[in-house]
């Protein structure tokens, strides 16, 4: 159990509650933050998110085909972006900080 | 603010719809720009069906001889219901048009030639690597644009006069102006596409194949340089396959029970289907064509298609309003025309959805949608793209009821053999309006005064073709009272009026509306 601090697409705040082993994408999911139209299979970039600096090196970089993927969407933000999907939760992650992708 | 060449219309992204309004704005002599984000052409082949309406374009633009070499004729698609012995087909054997059969492609040969016939013969520049880093519009409509070069990270800033936002999906263009685009996705469906080489036992194939059982799809089709494009639909099962692409499509090829073997994929992608379309195509200058006004199923291979004929359809009004030809209301047509077409494909591709990857449905419920009395032959038509119409968004004169049967203002102007072994279609080839004058080679006399009013008052925008009443198909195409007739069929192969020698108020009526040179 841990706390991913979330600011919305509307610059609004709140944190949400992770269990170990989830994906950041069926997290944001219960909250209806993000779609995850693909069911996390890294094909449609619908929970793009955005990670704090200072928590990107914690998550590890997007691989190239998730770059590509994030790119397609022309809002890849190098340093930041990252799937939801793609990215499980742990206790090193308590207290991420991370910003909702743009709605497509 | 007016087109010249200091100041060229913007067209955004280079795909097939881009392309295709730079090419009628350039054969028009009116200055465009084409810019594109990619850093150069996609290699990979994407979209791979061109129906008997695009083919019909191609040819009117003078582009199909090019093409046609790279595409191979199908007669179709096959539906083969798991556990059921009746297999219906959608045959385009009985299209009415010169192309009555699907044209198996690429969507990189289609570019390719497209690209070829814009950057070569018309000598309009692809500016690739080149993105807009901001977009916007003010209410009177005025735009401001910054172009930026990717490698040297160099902007530019413009003002065109007009944008045409060919973007895609994702447009940049359409969400800085603030359209909408809503819809739905496909809730949890996964399309997985490959092309590759196959060992399949010796046949040729003649129909693209739709195998469909009750939780997944698998479509198989020959390709032009002989190896097979495989596409399957399911519930995310081959995407979550351990194994490699080739493993996890040989599974649902075998467990469809096909004798085929892949042996060496070229290319494979996977995407999630939406339906979304834009509910306003065009704002103060700018105007939505392709992808970033819809997206739907792909069921049937219609999207390159209608993206196509989106530009097919704006490029010509472009060009005449930009050469201060036509009044700006021209241009308010194109929304008018090509936005019920938009909801008619989505409506359209839903409805073979339903039978092709309805995922959970019964088969039997399905095959039942294929027994509907006329569906074969209205799905072709619908399908090949010749029962679209623009009739109900065409203005005309509403106290002047058609005095002939065949097609009405709106609808498409079917081809015909004219004398001398030309064809309608080819004579449209100059881009300009054409008055069909249909007569009696006995009486010719009254014909040739009509053609010869209207060229004197029009100038170099029409020109006039009088065709004997005795020719060959004329009478299934436009009427066996055509007679005394004439058609003016726009530039984009639509009748534009319609109408008996004796009723030319209709002509002068939308020549009225249509040209501001009206004399």
């Amino acid at each position: 159990m841990g706390i991913i601090h979330v600011t919305g697409r509307d610059g609004s705040h709140v944190d949400v509650h992770g269990q170990e082993g989830e994906t950041l994408m069926r997290i944001l999911q219960a909250h209806d933050m993000v779609r995850g139209e693909c069911g996390g299979l890294k094909i449609c970039s619908t929970c793009h998110v955005y990670i704090a600096a200072n928590w990107y090196a914690v998550t590890g970089p997007a691989p190239p085909d998730e770059v590509d993927l994030i790119d397609g969407t022309l809002n890849y933000r190098a340093g930041a972006s990252r799937l939801a999907c793609q990215i499980a939760f742990t206790p090193a992650l308590d207290g991420l900080e991370l910003t909702l992708g743009p709605e497509i | 603010m007016p087109v010249s060449a200091e100041n060229p219309i913007l067209i955004v992204g280079a795909g097939p719809t881009g392309m295709m309004v730079a090419i009628e704005l350039a054969r028009r002599g009116v200055p465009c720009r084409i810019v594109d984000r990619k850093e150069q052409p996609a290699a990979s082949s994407r979209a791979f069906t061109i129906h008997a309406r695009t083919m019909e374009v191609f040819e009117m633009q003078g582009t199909l001889p090019a093409f046609a070499r790279s595409c191979a004729p199908s007669r179709g698609f096959r539906f083969n219901f798991d556990g059921i012995a009746e297999t219906p087909v959608i045959d385009f054997g009985g299209l009415r048009s010169r192309y009555p059969y699907v044209a198996m492609t690429t969507q990189h040969d289609i570019e390719r030639v497209l690209r070829a016939h814009l950057t070569e013969q018309l000598g309009v520049p692809i500016e690739w690597n080149h993105e807009l880093a901001s977009f916007a519009q003010t209410d009177d409509g005025t735009i401001t644009a910054t172009l930026r070069d990717r490698a040297s990270q160099a902007g530019e800033q413009l003002n065109p006069p007009f944008v045409v936002a060919a973007d895609g999906i994702h447009s940049v263009v359409r969400k800085s102006i603030g359209l909408p685009f809503e819809g739905e996705a496909s809730e949890n469906m996964i399309m997985q596409m490959m092309d590759t080489h196959v060992d399949v036992p010796n046949r040729a194939p003649d129909y693209v194949e739709y195998y469909i059982k009750e939780t997944s799809f698998l479509l198989t089709a020959a390709r032009p340089d002989g190896s097979w494009r495989v596409l399957i639909s399911d519930q995310g099962e081959t995407a979550r396959h351990t194994g490699t692409r080739t493993e996890a499509f040989q599974a649902v090829v075998d467990d469809f029970g096909l004798d085929l073997k892949i042996v060496e994929p070229i290319w494979a992608t996977q995407w999630v289907i939406w339906k979304r379309l834009a509910e306003i195509y065009a704002r103060g200058n700018v105007y939505l064509a392709g992808d970033s006004a819809h997206v739907h199923s792909p069921t049937a291979g219609q999207g390159m298609n209608s993206c196509i004929q989106d530009g097919w359809n704006l490029g010509w009004k472009l060009a005449l309003v930009a050469r201060d030809e036509a009044p700006r209301a021209l241009l308010d047509t194109y929304q008018r025309e090509r936005l019920p077409i938009g909801k008619q494909l989505i409506a359209g591709t839903d409805a073979l959805h339903s039978i092709m990857m309805a995922h959970g449905v019964d088969t039997h419920e399905r095959l039942a949608l294929t027994q509907v009395p006329g569906w074969q032959r209205t799905t072709a038509e619908l399908i090949g793209g010749l029962s679209y119409t623009y009739r109900d968004d065409i203005d005309g004169e509403p106290d002047l009821a058609p005095p002939h049967s065949g097609p009405l203002p709106g609808d498409r102007a079917p081809d015909l053999d004219l004398p001398g072994g030309r064809t309608l279609y080819g004579a449209l080839g100059s881009g300009t309006h054409l008055l069909l004058l249909i007569a009696d080679d006995a009486t010719p006399g009254p014909a040739e005064a009509i053609a010869r009013a209207y060229r004197d008052r029009l100038g170099t925008l029409i020109e006039t073709e009088i065709v004997p009443t005795a020719t060959p198909g004329l009478a299934e195409a436009y009427g066996e009272d055509a007679d005394g007739s004439f058609a003016l069929i726009r530039p984009d192969g639509y009748i534009g009026a319609r109408g008996s020698f004796a009723q030319t108020r209709a002509l002068d009526g939308y020549i009225a509306r249509t040209f501001a040179r009206a004399h």
